[in-house]
């Protein structure tokens, strides 16, 4: 049942995300892909942050496989996100990187994010990673406002609308869709992983 | 082409790597379990064929 859910949100994607490729190419605008890329991320970090409490009142590792699992999705989408919009910067300015108070915020929120991925590596103990983990990730989720203010704060560069209508509200449909693919799909690993480590400590204890 | 359509092929050039990525571990994951299971299994079965201790 989960496989054809999958399957179906899948084939949605492509249809989704073809359609508006070819939208693109008929009309190409800036803010297209951008917003929707970032809004997905910071969907995951919002996801993230959710599942990390829920680990935390409840010590349940799917909340824990959740929050890897979405972290790890958002940034990638977060990291594409930034990559369009250096792009879109050198259209507008010629330049790739000029500390754009946006980019700039979406930069520091990424590596927040990808020091809690690092952070997994370091600790041993699952458990104890779990926690951490989770205590890093509801700090990490207090730079999403910041984010989001720095677009009403400092409007810089290019003055991005979001209005959600049309193709960039269907865009964001169909990342969200790939986010929640790519998510399930890691989250599928992160419980292998903990089948591996048990049957490790099985051969160990042989 | 102009910068947003090179904008939009990088970050979907990001998201399939990361796809490449998943499928990688994925394949190593198998690969991981199903060598233990086996050596687990080996394991038990060498174990099981030793003569049983005597009194």
């Amino acid at each position: 049942m989960r496989d054809r859910l999958l399957y179906i949100a899948g084939g949605l994607a492509i249809v989704l995300i073809a359609y508006n490729l070819a939208q693109t190419a008929a009309q190409p605008r800036e803010a297209l892909f951008y917003i929707p890329l970032a809004g997905t991320a910071a969907l995951a970090a919002f996801t993230a942050l959710a599942a990390s409490l829920l680990f935390l009142g409840s010590r349940n590792f799917q909340f824990d496989s959740l929050a890897v699992a979405v972290t790890e999705a958002g940034l990638a989408f977060s990291a594409a996100s930034i990559v369009n919009g250096c792009f879109l910067l050198h259209a507008a300015t010629g330049r790739w990187w000029n500390w754009d108070s946006r980019l700039t915020a979406a930069l520091v929120c990424w590596l927040l994010y990808a020091t809690y991925l690092m952070l997994r590596h370091a600790v041993q103990d699952p458990t104890e990673r779990a926690a951490f983990s989770a205590v890093w990730s509801i700090f990490a989720f207090l730079d999403i406002p910041m984010v989001a203010a720095t677009i009403k704060w400092w409007r810089s560069v290019s003055s991005l609308r979001t209005d959600w209508s049309g193709a960039r509200l269907w865009n964001l449909v169909a990342m969200i869709l790939v986010g929640i693919l790519l998510t399930v799909v890691r989250m599928r690993q992160e419980e292998a992983r903990r089948e591996l480590d048990s049957l490790r400590r099985i051969t160990h204890a042989i | 082409m102009t910068a947003v359509t090179y904008g939009l092929i990088a970050a979907w050039a990001i998201l399939v790597g990361y796809v490449l990525t998943l499928v990688n571990r994925e394949k190593q994951l198998k690969r991981e379990i199903t060598d233990i299971r086996a050596m687990l299994e080996s394991g038990q079965a060498s174990s099981a064929a030793l003569p049983a201790p005597r009194d």
